[in-house]
């Protein structure tokens, strides 16, 4: 019960973040750690 | 917090934390400590026992051994994407976005109320009883909850490098006395004597269904994935966090399969079928047993497993919501670090809000109904994320990744972990068995 309200509720966050128009984070989210080979 | 996507093919972001502070054994711990061997011990022993029996190591075993193609799968992520972001950026960036977002979701309902939980089940069922039965004093069991808390979260605010430091410390001890204490009751057997019989594969039909014995054993592994989000932290991600996923799960393997054995030895292989919930902790009767009063040792193993999971799940979980943060999807706030100690500590915040929060259900509705409560969603969260990986895997090396095909380790290797994780929630959450 407890799962199926979490599924839900995190789709309900992405349609909000969809309805905002708030959607840069689908790019950003994509991005990864440039290791710049400090301290290895 | 600087980018550079403007340029093709690279898809960087630098990182603020401390680069480079977290050696091959500090993220090995990380996914160690996660699993909390002493506690997972506690947790699992007599249910895994009453299915598998004699045979109980061999239920570990392969559970284990389902599980680190699992972790193969994942490291076969981890290897191309380091990110503190983990599961949330490898998801998101092999298969989409909002698949990701649900992983960085899970992992945000998982890592966070662990210490609450942890401490509050510990000082609840053992801490308080046993030192009121031992020595006739009474230590509230919330004080273990509010001192263990209080120390784990000053040592996150202190920084990567104090936080591992002591999450290997704390690891380490507890693995010292749980395989200590299996040493000795093997050197001193129960009823039964020194006996290899939990070892052969010839006994598995005296096991009552050692087939649900290995599916609940794979709950006791839980705490691997945890080794994804220190990828900024630690030196050469690409080498380090995968060897740290699949790694956490081979030690711990090993280490269940030899502390099992030799608490059943211990405990007496003609008594194993007494072992039930009606009676104390059998490995508790084992150490008090062999170690007489020395036996509290392993109530500070227990204590030093909850203390280790919880330096664990605050780094794990501080830097997912870190790197959520800086991606946009959560407040950018939960992005930000500070200069002088290069930690997250809007993050930390509301980690440590998170706790309290855990700390009050458990007022209110009890340690034991909290903690099982969570653990079941979050067994299912974690399940999810792992075939939402498995699917990535295969989607990123039939495509983007085509030069680097393999077909055993990137469709056979996720296939399988991805079959066996249906099973274990058909049979956990379906099955009338």
């Amino acid at each position: 019960m407890c799962f199926i309200v979490l599924v839900v509720v995190t789709l309900l966050a992405l349609v909000l973040l969809r309805a905002r128009g708030r959607e840069d984070w689908l790019r950003r989210a994509q991005l990864v750690f440039e290791e710049t080979g400090g301290g290895h | 917090m600087a980018t550079n996507t403007d340029q093709p093919g690279t898809a960087g972001i630098r990182t603020e934390l401390r680069e480079g502070a977290v050696g091959l054994p500090g993220v090995l711990m990380q996914g160690i400590a996660t699993i909390a061997p002493s506690f997972a011990i506690l947790a699992s022993f007599v249910f895994i026992v009453g299915f598998a029996g004699i045979v109980t190591p061999w239920a570990y075993l392969f559970g284990g051994a389902l599980l680190a193609l699992q972790a193969l799968s994942a490291a076969q992520l981890a290897k191309q994407f380091p990110s503190a972001g983990g599961w949330y950026t490898w998801i998101a960036r092999t298969l989409h976005p909002r698949a990701g977002f649900f992983a960085g979701v899970f992992f945000s309902v998982w890592l966070p109320p662990v210490g609450a939980l942890t401490l509050s089940l510990l000082g609840k069922t053992v801490l308080e009883p046993a030192i009121k039965d031992e020595y006739g004093v009474t230590i509230p069991w919330w004080i273990w909850v509010v001192a263990g808390l209080a120390l784990v979260i000053w040592w996150s605010y202190a920084g990567i490098v104090v936080s591992e430091r002591l999450l290997i410390i704390t690891g380490t001890i507890e693995i010292v006395i749980m395989v200590a204490l299996a040493i000795t009751a093997l050197a001193s057997p129960g009823p039964g004597g020194f006996s290899l019989a939990p070892l052969n594969p010839g006994n598995f039909h005296l096991a009552s269904n050692l087939f649900l014995g290995i599916v609940f054993s794979i709950f006791a592994f839980s705490g691997w994935e945890s080794t994804g989000p220190l990828a900024e932290e630690s030196r050469n991600p690409r080498r380090n966090v995968p060897i740290g996923l699949v790694g956490s799960v081979l030690i711990l393997m090993a280490y269940f399969v030899f502390v099992t054995w030799g608490y059943l030895v211990g405990f007496g292989t003609d008594n194993v079928g007494k072992i039930n919930f009606d009676i104390p902790f059998p490995v508790t009767t084992v150490a008090q047993r062999v170690w007489g009063g020395a036996w509290v040792l392993l109530l500070f193993a227990l204590l030093n497993s909850a203390i280790a999971v919880s330096i664990a799940c605050f780094n794990g979980g501080t830097r997912t919501w870190y790197g959520m943060g800086r991606s946009g999807v959560l407040p950018s706030a939960l992005g930000k670090v500070v200069p002088s100690r290069r930690t997250p500590d809007n993050a930390i915040h509301l980690q440590v809000a998170v706790n309290v929060v855990a700390f009050v259900l458990v007022l209110i509705f009890g340690a034991e109904d909290t903690f099982f409560t969570w653990a079941n969603m979050i067994t299912l969260g974690l399940i999810t994320m792992y075939l939402l990986a498995n699917v990535a895997v295969a989607r990123y090396y039939l495509t983007e990744a085509r030069s680097q095909f393999n077909p055993l380790l990137h469709v056979v290797v996720p296939a399988i972990a991805s079959a066996a994780g249906l099973v274990v929630v058909w049979q956990s959450y379906f099955s009338p068995f």
